[in-house]
């Protein structure tokens, strides 16, 4: 295999110019120049009419370009990909734009780029059901295609999305920013943003990679694991762990990413920790560490963290959750008192939550009092489902750092707006 | 599932009871639903206390009473009206509670718990009958389906009212937004009268309804994406209806901690199906 490879390499370094992907990159650099972050502008149209098929010819190119460092087996890869000619003179044009001024610039921005293709462009090709590499003839075997995503909803599979190359595009350019000393504040700050947007999208198969990646370049940003572990707690949670359950893919084809309940809000206590570490005063972090250690059936161990999170929030909703979950911690525990307090609290900072509201009844109940959990739980629930809508907060527990996503995008645009600082 | 049945006062006069302390003393009955069928899956009727015996972790129990079809009903339906039910599914739903409010006595009552991510309580228990209809009218599926909280509310519902409770779940069986944990539903299957008869669609895979349908004494029912739900809805009331009502005191046994029941009864070829046991205390 290995000669076979080296064999591959020395005769595409001898071929002509890849003309096509030459004048592409071209294009890229122009593209890079003249858009606006944050903007559907004309760069960003002409950058989303390339195929994704045109942008992994290319990505090759733009990582040479951009001196992304690579492994060796992906620059083996990479290596075949472009010919001798052509790396000569994306190495000229390297110098170019590193004469120009602020390499490191024009390489966010080419980041943010790549993140207004996904987040602005259009949405991922729809693809027909894959056919897993087992079940295509002899002849069709060979490297693994690109990666392909399901979308569902309530549970219902709706369609297959081929990945969106944008996104590997953005990590890898990411990549190409110094290191050392340290590693530029942009790359955590762009990993935490689009964590969020990921959240809010519900889009666990691109945030799952997302993360990987984060720990490779980051892996100590409480925020960026932060992120991850609101990721993998959702992944732990019932909706998730159901949907992958039931579902039975057609082809025999199989959902990556998911691991048992347990394995995910293992691996979230232990981001939690990691983040806790670096900043002690994370309040959210106390909040979702007390709440993923009841999940795991360690009430006892989450009050400290809960009450942490009561004790230091000055946000309404977290101080909802850190009550409403100190009432689970309590009820788990038989502390009925304690139980229907935190719940009452909660309740009182959002009066028509439903959550609070069946919490209180499930404590209510558990003492005894059927009448009383009635009431409380009827107060609310006779009202009209489609008034309730924004009632309780619980609703976007799981969509992590969703709410911030707005503000976490606008601040890695509004440095980067334009070519010049 | 304790429920008091006699509760008595253990102060002999008004007198004495000013002058001392004043204790009560509570004798707690259990109630077991119990369906008895025959080779064919027909109900038997007719069986009195001596047909029964039921032993409380091991213990030999007396039977204080068996009704059999004497008692109203409470019908709790919880329906999943998330946006996976839009369509025909709807209009079967509406069907087959038409077809299930039609068949109630005088004195049976209904309530209506939906759930999408939003649980709600258009109909609460009582004798009308129309309030299902129009509620289902009116309905919208949408958002997702908090499965295990709309369960729990039809369980408050059902053991709001001291008759015998029936809780008709229906659902694709897939929770995507509940608060309540699985585990404290379960739990309170195993201390609630409440008999829960799930219906869910073929495929779904239910575990969490299986196991509270063992729990109660109930029964899954799996049916086809567009089989008879009207049929379906029938034919568990009939089964319900014609379920005995067994009642004991509790001797000689702990009263807390979980209770493994075993219900026999003494007619060959009989199939005798209840609850497995209830959680005392």
């Amino acid at each position: 295999m290995r000669l076979v490879a080296v064999a591959l390499a020395v005769v595409l370094s001898e071929a002509p110019s890849n003309q096509r992907a030459m004048a592409m990159l071209r294009d890229w650099v122009r593209f890079v120049d003249e858009h606006t972050a944050g903007e559907t502008d004309a760069a960003l149209d002409s950058l989303t009419a390339w195929t994704y098929n045109d942008l992994e010819l290319l990505q090759a190119y733009v990582e040479a370009l951009t001196e992304v460092p690579l492994n060796t087996q992906i620059r083996d890869v990479r290596r075949r990909q472009i010919t001798g000619i052509d790396l000569a003179e994306i190495k000229e044009r390297t110098k170019d734009l590193q004469r120009r001024g602020d390499f490191d610039r024009f390489r966010k921005r080419a980041t943010i780029l790549h993140t207004d293709a996904a987040i602005l462009g259009a949405a991922p090709v729809v693809v027909d059901v894959p056919v897993p590499q087992s079940q295509r003839p002899r002849w069709a075997h060979g490297e693994p295609g690109p990666r392909v995503d399901v979308k569902s909803f309530d549970g219902r599979v709706e369609r297959f999305e081929r990945a969106n190359p944008n996104w590997q595009y953005a990590m890898s350019l990411l990549e190409s920013l110094p290191a050392a000393p340290r590693r530029d504040r942009f790359v955590a700050q762009w990993y935490r943003a689009v964590g969020a947007y990921f959240a809010k999208e519900r889009n666990y198969a691109d945030a799952v990679e997302h993360f990987e990646r984060a720990q490779l370049v980051v892996p100590n940003d409480p925020l960026v694991l932060y992120g991850e572990a609101c990721l993998q707690e959702t992944l732990g949670a019932p909706r998730i762990q159901n949907y992958v359950h039931v579902t039975t893919l057609p082809n025999g084809l199989v959902i990556r990413g998911v691991s048992s309940p347990q394995t995910h809000l293992r691996r979230a206590e232990s981001l939690l920790r990691k983040a806790l570490t670096a900043d002690p005063d994370f309040v959210e972090a106390n909040l979702r560490l007390g709440r993923v250690l009841t999940q795991l059936k360690r009430p006892e161990e989450a009050l400290p963290y809960l009450q942490a999170a009561i004790a230091e929030s000055h946000d309404r909703t977290v101080t909802y959750y850190a009550h409403l979950f100190s009432g689970d911690a309590a009820l788990a525990l038989g502390r009925l008192p304690d139980s229907r307090l935190s719940y009452e609290i909660a309740m009182a900072l959002y009066p028509d939550s439903q959550a609070s509201r069946l919490g209180l009844a499930a404590a209510l109940r558990a003492g005894g009092d059927r009448p009383a959990a009635l009431a409380v739980m009827e107060r609310t629930l006779v009202k009209p489902p489609a008034s309730r809508e924004g009632d309780d907060p619980w609703w976007d527990y799981y969509f992590g750092d969703a709410a911030n996503v707005e503000r976490l995008i606008g601040e890695l645009w509004e440095p980067l707006r334009s070519r010049t600082p | 599932m304790m429920r008091a049945i006699v509760m008595l006062a253990a102060a002999a006069g008004t007198t004495i009871a000013a002058m001392q302390p004043t204790f009560s003393t509570r004798v707690e009955g259990v109630r077991v639903d119990v369906l008895v069928t025959d080779g064919s899956r027909r109900p038997l009727r007719g069986l009195t206390p001596a047909d029964f015996s039921i032993r409380d972790n091991g213990v030999p129990q007396q039977i204080d009473i068996v009704s059999f079809g004497e008692t109203s009903l409470n019908v709790g339906l919880a329906f999943d009206l998330s946006e996976s039910v839009v369509g025909a599914r709807l209009d079967q739903l509406k069907a087959a509670s038409a077809a299930l409010t039609a068949e109630l006595h005088s004195g049976d009552q209904s309530a209506l718990v939906t759930f999408d991510t939003v649980v709600s309580l258009p109909c609460p228990l009582s004798a009308n009958r129309l309030c299902v209809r129009d509620a289902l009218n009116a309905a919208t599926p949408a958002r997702e389906t908090a499965l295990v909280d709309g369960v729990f509310a039809g369980m408050m519902i059902g053991e709001s009212d001291a008759g015998r409770s029936l809780l008709m779940v229906f659902s694709d069986g897939l929770d995507t937004a509940s608060f309540i944990d699985t585990d404290r539903v379960l739990d309170m299957g195993r201390r609630s009268d409440v008999v829960v008869y799930p219906i869910t669609t073929k495929g779904a895979r239910p575990d969490f309804l299986e196991e509270l349908a063992s729990l109660t004494g109930g029964r899954l029912h799996e049916v086809e994406a567009n089989g008879d739900l009207s049929a379906t809805f029938r034919a568990i009331l009939d089964e319900f209806r014609h379920r005995y009502l067994v009642t004991y005191t509790p001797k000689n046994v702990a009263k807390d901690g979980w209770h493994k029941l075993e219900v026999k009864v003494n007619r060959s070829g009989a199939r005798v199906k209840a609850r497995p046991g209830y959680q005392g205390g």
